[in-house]
């Protein structure tokens, strides 16, 4: 909104100075008309036009030089990054900014010499100089206006695409957590070592499934609550035959869980740390609960599990709350993304245990 | 033989997947303990003296390594176990210990148990888990000492006391700061994967080289590089650009 009052403001600005310009334009005409004859009228335009040169550049390098004070004054990496990123996509305009300074300095010598040749200063007012001026910047602040929101919104864009790939591709791989992998896979040598040849075979296939839906679920924006019920339960029967701890997911009678789709792995980082933070040390005690609830337009999912809890402050810190960071950062960007079906993150934990919900807005309007 | 282990994990399964294969595979060892977290560790070690442990590096609040800080002296071998842990298994292997990886290999676990067994039987002191410990403290802060076996010991030596190693079949020979040469019985592909985030770059099939010590790039037969010791070191044609970019961002 800010920025809309002010892109306003500017072209209003630039409005008047392109009004007053071309009132003097006509007068600049006239008076050189009347008064200087032939060659000399010529250097009364190329004058004005080396200060078109020289005021259009003036603005693009204080532009230039706003843009590396921003960068200097910014506070988060994310903002340093959104400007860097921006700053880099302007490099080849500055370049030629920096050409058309150099340029218009060395043309603007020449034309004071000239005229000074032909004895024109004198008889410029400075109000001619001045119109020239306001009307060339006025004009190249429109254009310049126009070019840099258009600019701004594709460059937005393609923020929000990559941010979007990298969060996903980020995911991904801590769904597929060598961690998780290798551990899982360990657990099905013991079922072979321990000649329990089906549970070997039923596991071994599970975790097969699990990792080519994981897979797929790699070009996807969407996925049907029933896929990633599967793919939820599919870990939680992994990760249960290394901890031992007992699960439970209850899925709400009003809901066609085929026909409700929601973003891939939304449910998939609060489970994991359930799983790793909540219940492995319990083993045989540990309970997880997964509920998914319609209430009204509302989807609401929850993880539910009995651990120790944990203190966001002190978790925070730790590399290991990766999880729980590339989980906000995607719902702040899916939020950004659907602002009319908002997704709202809500962690309550308690020494005895830590609920997670995520409600999903307005999903079945 | 028989040798007197004990096994740290902190999911029961393991262990008792370790177990049945050990019983399997390894009759002369005797499991005597085993424990499911860090302090019960060092309780059991305390008690058992074992002759070797089987430790695995990841488990919650406290790590595997954590157990063998807690020892001044360590007179015990260990056989180290991890899932995945690229900085656990870059310590251990800086320190030419023997690791696992999950699920077990079989194979890999009988080789390790041999090579345990000989260090028991010749008792030699286990310095090896000195210079870990030491890497761990030090976190990527100073510069590490690397081991080096050798077919008499194994030495310990500055990452950046070596100047360059070249290969020699499946031995590498590594020229020091101080005019020495030490001939180790590991390949230089082993060395060269080590020794990369140290800034030592592969010029050559056949030649490493710490960049802190080169001194000048020859243009003569297609490049090599001069070091400060004014040997000359080859660069092969399919590694030129990535010395050069090695080199450039060195500067």
């Amino acid at each position: 909104m800010k920025k809309l009052k002010l892109f306003a403001i500017c072209a209003v600005v630039c409005f008047a100075c392109t009004l007053i310009g071309l009132m003097y334009f006509s007068e600049v005409s006239l008076f050189a008309g009347r008064r200087l004859s032939g060659d000399k009228s010529f250097f009364i335009h190329y004058y004005a036009f080396v200060h078109y040169f020289a005021a259009g550049s003036l603005v693009f390098f204080i532009i230039s030089v706003y843009n590396v004070y921003k960068k200097w004054n910014a506070k988060s990496a994310q903002e340093k990054k959104e400007i860097t990123l921006k700053f880099r996509s302007n490099a080849v305009r500055e370049r030629r900014i920096i050409l058309l300074v150099i340029l218009s300095f060395f043309l603007y010598g020449l034309t004071i010499n000239l005229a000074l040749d032909f004895d024109l200063i004198p008889k410029l007012s400075f109000l001619i100089i001045a119109g020239f001026v306001a009307f060339y910047v006025g004009g190249v602040a429109v254009f310049f206006g126009i070019y840099r929101k258009n600019s701004k919104r594709k460059l937005e864009n393609a923020i929000q695409a990559q941010e979007t790939i990298s969060l996903k591709l980020r995911s991904i791989r801590s769904q597929l957590n060598p961690h998780f992998m290798f551990n899982a896979l360990s657990s099905v040598q013991r079922l072979m070592n321990k000649n329990d040849i089906p549970a070997a075979n039923h596991y071994l296939s599970m975790f097969a499934d699990l990792t080519r839906k994981v897979l797929n679920t790699g070009e996807q924006e969407l996925i049907s609550l029933e896929d990633e019920l599967k793919i939820q339960e599919a870990y939680l029967q992994m990760e249960q035959l290394r901890f031992g701890f007992r699960y439970e997911v209850k899925v709400g009678e009003d809901i066609n869980i085929a026909n409700t789709e929601i973003p891939v792995i939304l449910l998939q980082p609060f489970v994991e740390n359930a799983v790793k933070h909540g219940v492995a040390p319990l083993q045989q005690n540990g309970l997880i609960l997964v509920q998914v609830n319609k209430q009204g337009d509302n989807l609401v999912l929850s993880v539910t599990d009995n651990g120790k809890g944990f203190d966001r402050k002190i978790a925070g810190q730790k590399d290991d709350s990766l999880g729980l960071k590339l989980s906000e950062e995607r719902i702040a960007l899916l939020n950004r993304v659907h602002p009319d079906q908002p997704a709202i993150l809500i962690i309550y934990s308690k020494q005895t245990g830590t609920t997670i919900t995520i409600m999903l807005i307005n999903l079945f309007s | 033989m028989n040798i007197r282990s004990i096994i740290i994990d902190d999911e029961p399964n393991n262990i008792e997947n370790l177990q049945i294969l050990l019983n399997q595979y390894c009759p002369e060892i005797t499991i005597v303990a085993t424990a499911m977290n860090a302090d019960s560790a060092i309780a059991a070690i305390r008690a058992h003296q074992p002759d070797l442990l089987f430790l695995d590096i990841q488990m919650p609040e406290k790590s595997g390594f954590d157990v063998l800080k807690a020892f001044a002296v360590i007179n015990f071998e260990i056989i180290f176990i991890t899932a995945y842990d690229q900085y656990g298994i870059q310590a251990i292997k800086f320190s030419a210990l023997d690791y696992l990886l999950k699920p077990i290999n079989i194979t890999e676990l009988i080789t390790a148990i041999e090579k345990a067994r000989n260090k028991i039987l010749t008792k030699q002191k286990n310095s090896s888990i000195e210079n870990l410990l030491e890497y761990i403290k030090s976190g990527n802060k100073e510069i590490p000492k690397i081991a080096l076996p050798t077919l008499q010991e194994i030495r310990y030596v500055r990452v950046d006391d070596i100047i360059h190693c070249e290969a020699s079949n499946n031995y590498t020979l590594f020229y020091l700061q101080n005019g020495e040469k030490i001939l180790v019985c590991k390949t230089l592909k082993e060395f060269s994967d080590l020794l990369r985030s140290h800034n030592f770059i592969r010029t050559h099939q056949s030649h490493l080289v710490n960049l802190h010590f080169v001194n000048s790039w020859l243009k003569e037969d297609g490049g090599a590089l001069l070091l400060t010791d004014s040997t000359k070191i080859p660069i092969s044609r399919q590694n030129r650009e990535l010395v050069k970019d090695a080199l450039n961002k060195a500067l």
